[in-house]
């Protein structure tokens, strides 16, 4: 079931667009900050500071994207705004683990390895990153956002005129995989791709809600 | 919510936390366990706190429900951090043939006892203090705006505290005592809405 014409969802007040587009944008910018290199341990050791910086801040970005996400779909019914929204809450969750044991327990272990030979300390980090549980929390977790990102993308298409709606479909597809990557360029270049869907849909409720205005008077 | 999560809690592996490797290196997959399921339990905890605030206004409710944010990401992460974490550590060290005995078990120990992620650690007492701010607002909330009695807010007073300690038998307790704040606060809603139309009157 999706919304009639006159059960539109209301439009976004000011404050709510500015945290859809401020909350990704300014994980966009913590994660072009995110240490990347071969190997982890040297590149953790390298930039431990800023490695559990990013991931620290990206710990609070997490369940604010998952906010995001439940913003995007306010007032839309319908199977697949529910399956964003479940799927979105099991990204939050998990991917918040998946995101705390890699940032920070890896940031841990490298500051504490110095009891190691130094030969063994990337087999310790890499055993501890590679491990199966943590593989199985990158997966759910990543699971969760993709499928959430596409049935936003399912459940916000038929509200938008065509070209949006196939541009609105296409960016929510396109940012998912990346922004579960969320190293550069990947992050970054995913959450841009995100804020473009969240402003043509802002700028779709907005409009779409205006001809009606004109249309019916709003009630008191 | 806080049944399942206490029942859960009572396998909590035990120890005085001075030799984690040792407590935990036999029961790895308990340890494990136990501590995926709090991370379910810990942002259901913070659902069930805001549907308890329901159509509750004021300042302490609102205290409250931001209270919750804090709770469900550093609790969130210092139990991951803490539980799963150490996990998989003492698990790979089990495995890791490079590292003695007394490696393994410092490696653990340093882990474990962190600046962020130790007993009385950042992500630990930030976490705990959300939960514990959370549970007294809330109990002020309900006594000062939807007329539970005085005992509710004592009980989720008390409740925080011991929850946030979480391994039996305080955990346990705790959810034991938060329970009975729900129920007195529910039977005690009840008997209000019953008794408003009798005497004619709606709370709205």
């Amino acid at each position: 079931m999706t919304n009639t014409a006159d059960e539109q969802p209301r439009p976004f007040s000011p404050a709510e667009v500015a945290f859809m587009v401020g909350v990704p944008l300014l994980w966009g910018i913590l994660l072009l900050f995110h240490p990347v290199g071969d190997e982890f341990y040297t590149t953790i050791e390298d930039h431990l500071t800023r490695w559990q910086a990013v991931h620290l801040g990206s710990m609070v970005f997490i369940p604010l994207m998952a906010g995001v996400m439940f913003l995007l779909l306010r007032g839309v019914e319908g199977t697949a705004a529910w399956v964003g929204r479940i799927a979105v809450a099991v990204f939050a969750v998990v991917y918040l683990v998946f995101e705390a044991l890699v940032g920070i327990g890896a940031g841990l272990l490298v500051d504490n390895l110095n009891g190691l030979p130094a030969a063994e300390r990337a087999d310790a980090v890499d055993d501890y990153m590679d491990s199966q549980i943590i593989t199985v929390f990158e997966t759910v977790g990543s699971a969760g956002w993709i499928f959430a990102s596409i049935a936003a993308a399912v459940a916000l298409s038929p509200r938008a005129d065509g070209g949006r709606s196939v541009a609105v479909v296409l960016l929510l597809v396109l940012s998912a995989v990346p922004i579960t990557f969320h190293v550069t360029p990947f992050g970054p270049v995913g959450l841009t791709l995100f804020i473009a869907a969240v402003v043509l849909v802002v700028r779709n409720r907005s409009t779409e809600r205006a001809p009606a205005a004109l249309g019916a008077p709003e009630p008191a | 919510v806080p049944v399942l999560w206490a029942i859960l809690l009572l396998f909590h592996p035990g120890g005085a936390g001075e030799e984690i490797y040792l407590d935990a290196q036999d029961v790895v997959a308990r340890f494990l366990v136990v501590h995926i399921g709090m991370m379910l339990f810990i942002p259901l905890m913070a659902a069930v706190v805001w549907l308890l605030l329901r159509g509750v206004e004021g300042t302490a409710a609102w205290v409250s429900r931001i209270a919750l944010v804090p709770f469900v990401v550093f609790y969130s992460a210092w139990e991951v951090l803490q539980g799963i974490g150490v996990g998989i550590l003492v698990n790979e060290l089990n495995g890791f043939p490079q590292a003695g005995p007394a490696l393994r078990e410092d490696l653990v120990q340093d882990f474990a006892e962190h600046v962020l992620i130790g007993p009385f650690s950042v992500f630990g007492t930030i976490g705990s203090l959300g939960l514990i701010v959370a549970a007294i607002a809330a109990g002020i909330a309900l006594y000062r705006h939807a007329g539970a009695p005085i005992s509710v807010p004592i009980l989720l007073a008390i409740s925080g505290l011991l929850i946030t300690v979480h391994p039996p038998p305080y955990g346990p307790t705790g959810l034991a005592l938060f329970i009975v704040a729900v129920l007195i606060y529910t039977r005690s809603h009840a008997t209000e809405r019953a008794a408003a139309p009798a005497g004619g009157l709606s709370s709205a």
